[in-house]
């Protein structure tokens, strides 16, 4: 009897813990349309911030009418940062779910292994914030609107040299982390094209919490600049201990800087960074203030690069979904969206204007050069 | 750099040691491996973090609630996930704590979101210049807690009545029940203690490093299990000096090798110590 009441309660639980993915509506009046992202684990803002994005995209083409008179839903799957979960999200999506587009992943490691299951699947696979290195190389199905790092390091190196007259400058990395050792390279590159030495190279682990010791190594190096290549939470964590140990010099950073998160968990220490990013919330722009204004209302927050890629990539999308003027998920209409979306030139979104060139994936885009002056994010002048 | 390197290491050290000593405080008694204290860690911390900004305590009391709070969750701990399976197997009570501790870990993540968060209170950053070492109030604070909970532990186990009640079960559970010692409530006793001082060490290592997350005990478990191993199994003595001993090792590795050997410098070293002394640094041949 007790033991029958146990099996009970287990099979439940065992219910309850699966049914968040179970799809509930039919796909024939809906436009399915999957998410895989990191919305647990260390790089979990990234995610949440994205599928916001995506929300407020998705309820304005809902409220105006949908797309083909269909309406979007946006499946959620979370991979918890992690390529191996990324990979069954994904599969999940093409085979069980049969989405029509997917966006994601948010990382560069995640996406890494996702997009190529979705180019053999003829899926679109687009990427809204993942910035490593060659990531939609070789693979027609997989774009991105977000700034790839190689693209946008050398504004940021050229800004450095302009206002800080740097000779050379420390990097640190985080070796077991692909996004950054990635970046790195992409550095070291940029820096050597401008004539930028590199002094020296600091290194940590994913999931340390104690930087005491690098400090003090870089603090003996006496850096001029410092360039931070990790995720959000351990480069908050770094500036913190560098400036309690009385180092001041600027820092450079890279995508993940745009995190208000990174701010937030900094405080102080994050200002003079200088960092590349595809959105700038105080742009005048009347169609980022109505963004801006949709986000701050609808979660209480100010909206990051994340949501504001996220957002144009869910309208970029419906609108080459518009153009190819399907909906089914077959594989011939997969084909179409991907032929339309690779033609979309001068596509005004909320985080600069969006081209794709003839055998590439990745948009050409604005990039703008910011800092943290007195608390708060500004243009690098 | 050496200098501030030693006081780094010193740091870093009695938060490990503080954490190992909960490890083989139930393991000494037990012979069983608590794979959750690593999540009592970090709920420890979250604890003392919630007393800060909701309960607007100071951070004094927030320390005494994490304490209480971790040694209550540590309690809890025992009701179920050892007491019911202690003499099942050896490998019960150890997979339950695994299956525990990522329960813990996963509930974290949905109450407290996924992200690390900050202590809003910050001990002034200011340095003290002793001789060569720069040492800060926190720090100082941080070295004065581990060190005094340290003697305060040694104390209570080796002169209290518990203590030797505490002592007396590790010998034999059977033969101290004969004796009339209460076994069931020592053994929750020990997982309170053992608990506490894993909470006090996530929150001493949340204020040192400015951050809570929910990851932060997984990493922490599993170096304060290689402690023990070093230190000797169930020896108070070797997890003390195997937490100062690992947290020396991987701050010079950093300062002086690159980080990428850190960890691969601090097992290869501890794989040493095995090799000359099976038994851990301070362990004993049993039976």
């Amino acid at each position: 009897m007790k033991r029958g009441i146990i099996l009970g309660i287990c099979c439940l639980l065992a219910l309850c813990l699966s049914s968040p993915n179970v799809r509930v509506s039919s796909a024939a009046d809906e436009i399915l349309i999957g998410n895989v992202s990191c919305l647990t684990g260390t790089a979990a803002q990234y995610g949440i911030s994205t599928y916001e994005g995506l929300e407020v995209a998705m309820e304005e083409i809902n409220a105006a009418g949908g797309i083909l008179g269909k309406k979007i839903q946006i499946l959620k799957g979370d991979d918890s940062a992690d390529p191996r979960q990324a990979v069954n999200v994904v599969q999940k999506f093409i085979t069980r779910d049969k989405v029509l587009v997917i966006i994601g992943a948010e990382l560069t490691g995640t996406t890494r292994v996702t997009a190529p299951i979705s180019n053999g699947a003829q899926t679109v696979q687009f990427t809204a914030s993942a910035t490593g290195a060659g990531l939609t190389d070789n693979l027609p199905y997989a774009f991105r609107n977000a700034l790839p790092e190689a693209y946008a390091i050398p504004f940021v190196v050229e800004a450095a040299k302009k206002k800080f007259k740097v000779g050379s400058v420390v990097i640190i990395t985080s070796y077991n982390l692909d996004y950054s050792v990635d970046l790195t390279k992409i550095y070291e590159k940029a820096l050597a094209a401008a004539g930028i030495k590199v002094q020296d190279k600091i290194s940590y682990a994913e999931g340390d919490i104690d930087f005491s010791a690098q400090v003090s190594k870089l603090k003996a190096l006496k850096p001029e600049v410092v360039v931070m290549t990790g995720y959000y939470q351990e480069s908050a964590q770094l500036m913190i201990e560098m400036r309690k140990q009385g180092i001041n010099c600027p820092i450079l950073g890279s995508n993940g800087f745009n995190d208000p998160k990174i701010l937030e968990l900094a405080g102080k220490a994050m200002e003079g960074s200088v960092w590349a990013s595809g959105f700038f919330p105080d742009n005048p722009d009347p169609k980022v203030r109505k963004f801006v204004a949709k986000v701050q209302e609808k979660y209480k927050k100010q909206p990051n690069q994340f949501h504001a890629q996220a957002y144009d990539a869910l309208m970029i999308i419906a609108e080459a979904i518009k153009r190819a003027g399907v909906t089914e998920s077959t594989p011939e209409n997969r084909t179409k969206i991907r032929d339309a979306l690779a033609k979309i030139t001068d596509f005004p979104g909320v985080s600069g204007t969006h081209t794709f060139k003839p055998g590439k994936g990745d948009a050409e885009k604005s990039v703008f050069i910011l800092t943290l002056k007195g608390g708060k994010y500004a243009l690098l002048d | 750099m050496l200098a501030q390197q030693l006081v780094n290491g010193l740091t870093l050290g009695s938060t490990y040691a503080l954490v190992a000593l909960g490890f083989t405080l139930v393991f000494g008694i037990l012979g069983m491996i608590n794979f959750a204290h690593g999540e009592i860690f970090m709920l420890g911390a979250y604890i003392a973090l919630l007393l800060v900004t909701m309960g607007k305590f100071s951070i004094f009391w927030a320390l005494i609630g994490g304490m209480v709070g971790a040694a209550i969750l540590g309690m809890i701990v025992e009701r179920v996930s050892f007491r019911p399976l202690r003499n099942v197997s050896i490998l019960a009570p150890l997979i339950s704590t695994i299956g525990l501790s990522i329960f813990l870990r996963s509930l974290a993540q949905i109450i407290f979101g996924a992200e690390s968060t900050r202590f809003p209170v910050s001990i002034k950053t200011e340095f003290y210049q002793l001789g060569p070492f720069q040492i800060s109030l926190l720090q100082i604070v941080i070295l004065a807690i581990s060190f005094g909970l340290m003697a305060v532990f040694q104390v209570f186990i080796k002169k209290t009545k518990v203590g030797k009640a505490m002592r007396a079960t590790s010998e034999s559970l059977f033969t101290a029940g004969l004796l009339g010692i209460p076994v069931d409530r020592i053994i929750l006793l020990s997982f309170a203690v053992a608990s506490a001082l894993g909470g006090v060490a996530g929150v001493l290592v949340g204020l040192n490093f400015n951050a809570v997350s929910p990851l932060m005990g997984k990493m922490v478990g599993l170096k304060g299990l290689t402690i023990i191993i070093l230190g000797g199994m169930g020896n108070i003595t070797g997890a003390m000096v195997g937490g100062l001993f690992l947290g020396f090792v991987e701050v010079l590795s950093v300062g002086y090798l690159t980080s990428s050997y850190r960890d691969a410098v601090a097992f290869a070293l501890m794989f040493l110590v095995l090799l000359i002394r099976p038994t851990g640094l301070f362990g004993r041949v049993v039976r």
